[in-house]
């Protein structure tokens, strides 16, 4: 009778080993990557943001002194770099989710084909972005006669001399703000898009019958409450997309610092820290800002369209 | 689901067939428009009046080779023998030094065309091209006889590549032949495809051919030969077989081929060897680069190739070749032992091949190929590269470009330089020749098209082409209009898409020969290979080298601890001949082994400094990242090294202030950058302006320059938004202002002198208007606009190698300086180069890298390598040596040569002190305030300066020299160039 319970303790002990062996193994790509490329370097960035390190020298422990200086002694990062920063996220974030959302809407309401090759076009500057933003925006706002724009604007009179639209700091915020909306629709938008078309017609119809009048409550009732993980996906990868985005506004001016800090976003400012100034404590105290600023929101995000628990 | 389709199908119909109806009409309108004036006959006479009109009223007239023929158009080439008009005896020879003339008198029996024939030899390493005047009875007879070519003869060293530590072929060295040559003179443009032709009328003429270079020339011979007109290639045969005996037929089947990189010899050194990785190339592998090809760009360049043939008779000759414009072809003479058997054989044509390569043979009226005579044994066959019918059309563009610049001066002088454009406009009143002008520039156009269409391999579609009836159509439009001309003149000279830009454009392409030689065949019956690989072979092959890309691990880079390890941030080029020159003379001389890499990014050093694994020397570095690394404790102090100072004597003072870094010296140059003003000799001449000196004089010539809507060029003018220390700095340094206080805790940019700077930097911005921003200034030198302007190297590279149109009309001079208390000008100019040498403190082998620097920027290694760069790679290759003197030898134009030796006294660098780049944005900044907000100066600076110092005092903490109570603890002092002259004169122990 012992053996036969002990016997059937030990198979279960052994599936329970198994069990959580083969859960161990199933997780193990995952974690292991995960650990290696994100978890360990954001550890090492707080890390770092408590030390002065100027990456020739070994690192010295310095406390609180980058926060205290990031707070109290960098007026650029209060003057400039905050600032811009969020009237970028806000507009670039929301408007970004927002316009993605509506043309995800609109390829929805057209035939297959043609759906298919306007959405490629329109994921298209995401995909190559990098490269061909700047040749291509560079050349519109180009400060010259030959810049699209000037072209345009000297030819129908509306000025005489063109404008330095990329060196001058009223025009540069509005540029990148303008190229990276263009640009915006990634891989939030496919989601948003797929979202869409697999939502069940027949709610559509259901909708109608229980008294729905116009397309626009169609969207409010039915659409947005039938995806929303796509929409909290969609948004997390704009507001990331929007606090991450920097490169735009260096590419377009060919310089960091943007002209009179007027395009300095908290990336550049990280970039001119660390790659510039060769202050990588610093910089890593200010990725730590970031990291929270984006957590932050997401956690707004999550609470907007996260499933909740009374659902 | 019928009525659905049916609207659709409605709007379909109604909307875009109309629309494409229309684009297709007017597309086809087009077309059949350009298609009807190509087919139309030119009318000569029309063209005639049309140039003649043009050369008429041409106030920079220059008389060249094409007027001297047209003013003799009955001459014929002389009867009678050669006449040697001079000749040294035994081993004699007339030396002529720069300026000497060697003065003769001749005695012409016969009428007619002469070619002139010199025996010459030029000694001495010079690598500048050499060229002579001829004056006859004390006149020039045309232009381009002021410059005519005595060109180098270049060979390969040897044939038996080395191979570099990749396993690739190395370049061998080229050596210039210095023996005796004889050679019929062509102008140094190669204008004309036959040697220049010289009309003497029967009589006595006093013959002068003068040294304009620097070098030595050395001539034994000067013999006038009666010109020769090309035989056809039935009179060629009859001759050889009346001559030689044999029979014109194909013997037995025989083939010989010799690759292109196993050439004997070339003319000009502008022909070089290479490896092109396309599998067609006769001479190829997947797994290393072989030497394949050969190739040049100017007319007048020859290469040439050594054949022996086991017995005398008549063979074909082919080329396997690419020409790689896409478009037009280029023109060659095919010559054999020096000269050019028929007519057949000259001005052939090579068509465009696009990225494939084709075989080019001489090919008679049936598709068989030619024949020409070889000697039993051997033979040269050389081909060069001419206009051809390019010629007349390159010379009436140019012509024209001349004549619109001098044109838009003188609508200028009417309007002003803003045209008002709301009023009346009645050009033609003023200006009569508007539409006799407007008609010619159409009339030679349209012959030019005419000219050219036939060798370009898309006809009218192809670039050239379109160019060219797109600058027709604007002076269709303006002959429309030709009142309102003056609210149109950026179609006739803006900077992009007028008339002017079309016509440089066309004519870069037609002035470029792009000409790729595998394969040369000596044959007779017998078929060529075929001149591409078929589709599956070049499928395989260029599997093999994806493949091979991820196996082969030949390029990684690996600090090796027992030998000397070199990161350099050169171009491969110039990597590989340092180092075969490291291998064959530094280590040769001292056994120290050194193995050079290529680092493209030398932010890397940064991070391997960090990982440890830092090489022993980089080279390439910019100021910034030396500093970076200096002021970390990563580098070693050169000044260190006891004889550093007679070293740092070779070097422009100013050069090393910015690798200072507390009274260390942390790096030393091996290239400069100078500053210098460019401006248009024909623009200034035609507006009597003097050249200006100071920047007084530059703001006295301004309003006359814009007048006529013409600008000068401050290099702070560039795009970019951010203005480096180059563009602010030199004006504080010219009003004897400085940057730092002397502890580098503080900006002194507020005192007087620098703040005079300021103001008078901006103020040619704000009260005189010089523009703010030029976009290319390249292009607006070229098309006029803006005719002057302060240069770097890289702007004078340009035009002295990319503007072939604008030869002869533009000039350096020194840049604008400030007149001080004294009188003095001061002509500070401010550079930075990517050229800081420097030797990592933790390196093992200190003592032996100080002996790599100095052989490295010593004067024969540093001199040899710009000549190196040269023959090997062409003339865009400059090298501005750190070195002065090495700089004195380089093969530059010595004109131009003589203004930046000038100038190096004026270099500085700016001073580098830990938080600079707040000073170097501070300083941006408030240029940007100033000129673009209206801010006033006192006002700019006062905001720019508690972060500028703020920062400075704050890196000082981070490096602690101050303590956080803002205490110096440790000294530290901020060094400019006055201390790098003391110490030259105190340790150097030269100056």
């Amino acid at each position: 009778m012992e053996g036969v319970e002990n016997k059937k303790i030990r198979k279960y002990s052994r599936d329970r080993r198994i069990e959580f062996f083969s859960s161990l193994g199933m997780l193990a790509p995952y974690a292991i990557l995960f650990t290696l490329f994100i978890a360990v370097p954001v550890v090492i960035a707080i890390g770092l943001s408590f030390t002065v390190f100027d990456a020739v020298q070994r690192p010295t422990f310095a406390g609180m002194l980058n926060y205290i200086t990031l707070l109290t002694q960098d007026e650029i990062f209060v003057r400039h770099v905050l600032p811009n920063t969020f009237l970028f996220s806000i507009i670039v974030g929301p408007g970004g989710f927002i316009l993605s959302f509506m043309m995800a809407w609109l390829l929805s309401q057209i035939q297959k084909g043609p759906r298919t090759v306007i959405a490629l076009i329109v994921y298209a500057p995401s995909m190559v972005g990098g490269v061909f933003v700047p040749v291509i925006w560079r050349m519109i706002f180009s400060g010259d006669r030959r810049g699209l724009v000037n072209a345009a604007l000297i030819n129908w009179g509306i000025v005489e001399q063109p404008i330095q639209f990329l060196l001058s700091p009223t025009w540069i915020m509005p540029i990148i703000i303008l190229v990276t909306l263009w640009s915006s629709m990634g891989i939030g938008f496919l989601a948003l898009l797929a979202g869409i078309l697999n939502i069940n017609e027949e709610y559509y119809e259901a909708a109608y019958i229980d008294g729905l009048n116009n397309r626009f409550q169609e969207i409010v009732y039915v659409t947005i409450p039938n995806m929303r993980p796509q929409m909290l996906f969609g948004a997390i990868m704009s507001i990331v997309g929007a606090f991450t985005a920097g490169a735009i506004g260096v590419q377009l001016t060919n310089v960091n610092p943007t002209p009179q800090y007027a395009g300095q976003l908290i990336l550049n400012h990280i970039d001119d820290f660390g790659l510039i100034r060769f202050e990588m404590g610093y910089a890593a105290a200010l990725s730590v800002v970031l990291l929270l600023m984006i957590w932050f929101f997401s956690k707004l995000s999550y609470s907007l369209f996260g499933e909740k628990p009374d659902e | 689901m019928k009525d659905k389709i049916v609207p659709k199908l409605k709007v379909f119909l109604f909307v875009i067939i109309p629309v494409l109806v229309v684009v297709f009409a007017y597309r086809a309108a087009g077309m059949r428009r350009v298609n009807q004036f190509l087919a139309d006959t030119a009318d000569p006479a029309l063209y005639t009046a049309a140039v003649d009109l043009i050369n008429r009223t041409l106030v920079n007239f220059d008389f060249n080779y094409f007027h001297y023929q047209a003013r003799h158009p009955h001459a014929r080439p002389a009867a009678g023998g050669d006449i040697a008009a001079f000749s040294a005896n035994g081993d004699g020879h007339a030396v002529l030094a720069r300026g000497e003339a060697l003065d003769l008198r001749v005695t012409v029996p016969e009428t007619g065309l002469y070619n002139i024939y010199v025996n010459y030899r030029i000694p001495g390493e010079t690598l500048l091209p050499v060229t002579v005047s001829l004056y006859i009875n004390g006149q020039l007879p045309f232009r381009e006889s002021r410059t005519l070519d005595l060109p180098f003869i270049f060979k390969d060293e040897h044939k038996n590549y080395e191979l570099d530590r990749f396993g690739d072929e190395m370049l061998p060295p080229q050596i210039r032949v210095r023996d005796w040559r004889g050679q019929q003179l062509f102008d140094s443009n190669y204008v004309s495809l036959m040697p220049l032709e010289y009309y003497l009328e029967a009589g006595e003429h006093e013959i002068s051919l003068r040294n304009i270079v620097r070098s030595d020339v050395w001539i034994r011979d000067v013999i006038f030969k009666p010109a020769r007109v090309l035989p056809t290639h039935e009179e060629y045969i009859a001759q050889m077989v009346a001559q030689h005996g044999v029979p014109y037929e194909a013997g037995e089947p025989f083939m010989q081929a010799l690759t292109a990189n196993e050439y004997a010899f070339t003319v000009s050194s502008d022909i070089a060897v290479r490896s092109w990785n396309d599998p067609s190339f006769a001479r190829f592998s997947n797994r290393s680069l072989l030497i394949n090809f050969a190739f040049y760009h100017l007319f007048g360049s020859e290469v040439a190739f050594e054949f022996t043939v086991p017995r005398a008779g008549f063979y074909s000759v082919a080329f396997h070749y690419g020409n790689p414009y896409v478009e037009a072809s280029h023109f060659h003479n095919i010559m054999v032992n020096g000269e050019i058997p028929s007519a057949s054989f000259a001005a052939v044509e090579a068509t465009a091949t696009g990225m494939n390569l084709g075989n080019l043979e001489i090919l008679d009226d049936n598709g068989k190929p030619l024949r020409v005579f070889l000697h039993e044994g051997s033979n040269i066959i050389s081909i060069k590269g001419v206009r051809g019918p390019y010629a007349s059309v390159i010379d009436d563009l140019q012509t024209l470009l001349l004549h619109i610049s001098e044109f838009i001066l003188d609508v200028r002088k009417i309007t002003g330089a803003e045209v008002d454009t709301n009023r009346t406009w009645r050009l033609t009143r003023y200006l009569p020749n508007t539409v006799p002008f407007l008609e010619a520039y159409q009339v030679i156009l349209e012959e030019s098209i005419r000219r050219i269409e036939p060798y370009m391999a898309s006809g009218i579609h192809s670039d050239v082409i379109a160019s060219l009836i797109d600058a027709v159509s604007h002076i269709r439009f303006m002959l429309v209009f030709p009142d309102e001309l003056p609210l149109h003149l950026e179609l006739l000279a803006g900077e992009a898409g007028s008339v002017m830009d079309y016509i440089s454009h066309a004519l870069n392409f037609i002035m470029y020969q792009n000409m790729v030689f595998s394969q040369v065949f000596v044959y007779n019956d017998y078929p060529l290979p075929r001149a591409n690989l078929s589709f599956p072979r070049r499928v395989a092959s260029i599997t093999e080298q994806i493949w091979l890309s991820f196996v082969s691990d030949r390029y990684r880079v690996v600090p090796d601890p027992e030998i000397l390890n070199v990161w350099v941030n050169l171009s491969p080029m110039h990597i590989n001949t340092l180092q075969s020159m490291i291998d064959g003379d530094f280590t040769r001389r001292t056994g120290i082994d050194v193995r050079v890499s290529l680092i493209p990014d030398l932010n890397r050093l940064v991070l391997a400094n960090a990982a440890g694994e830092t090489p022993d020397i980089a080279m390439g570095l910019s100021a910034g990242g030396a500093f970076n690394l200096s002021s970390r404790n990563a580098l070693h102090d050169l000044s260190l090294q006891p004889d550093f100072w007679q070293v740092a004597s070779r070097f422009p003072p100013g050069s090393l202030v910015s690798y200072i870094f507390n009274e260390g010296v942390f790096a030393v140059p091996d290239q400069i950058n100078f500053n210098a003003l460019v401006y248009r000799t024909d623009v200034f001449n035609s507006l009597g302006l003097a050249v200006p000196d100071t920047w007084n004089d530059v703001i006295d010539i301004l309003p006359e320059l814009q007048r006529f809507g013409m600008d000068f060029y401050h290099n702070i003018a560039f795009v970019d938004g951010f203005k480096g220390f180059p563009n602010t700095v030199p004006m504080i340094y010219q009003h004897g202002g400085s940057l730092y206080a002397e502890n580098g805790l503080a900006s002194v940019i507020t005192s007087p002198e620098s703040m005079a700077g300021i103001r008078f930097l901006s103020s040619l911005f704000t009260y005189h208007a010089l523009p703010t921003t030029v976009a290319s200034f390249f292009n607006s030198f070229r098309t006029s606009l803006v005719p002057i302007g302060i240069v770097d190297n890289m702007t004078y590279n340009m035009i002295r190698n990319g503007a072939p149109e604008l030869e002869g009309l533009w000039s350096l001079a020194p840049p604008p300086g400030i007149t001080d208390a004294n009188g003095e000008v001061q002509r500070w100019f401010v550079t930075e180069s990517n050229s800081a040498c420097v030797i990592f403190a933790d390196s093992p082998h200190i003592d032996a890298a100080w002996e790599f620097i100095k052989w490295w920027t010593s004067t024969p290694v540093q001199a040899g390598f710009a000549n190196t760069m040269q023959t090997l790679y062409g003339r865009t290759f400059m090298w501005f040596s750190s070195n002065m003197e090495a700089l004195a030898q380089a093969p530059i134009n010595p004109d131009d040569l003589d203004v930046i030796l000038d100038q190096i006294e004026w270099l500085r660098t700016v001073p580098f002190t830990p938080g600079f780049y707040e000073l170097e944005r501070g300083l941006s900044n408030i240029w940007n305030t100033i000129v673009f907000d209206g801010t006033p100066p006192r006002n700019a600076v006062d905001s720019a300066m508690p972060t500028i110092n703020r920062e400075l005092t704050r890196k000082m903490r981070e490096l602690g020299f101050v303590n956080a109570a803002g205490y110096q603890t440790r000294p530290y002092v901020v060094r400019e160039i006055d201390w790098v002259i003391e110490m030259l004169e105190r340790y150097g122990g030269v100056r």
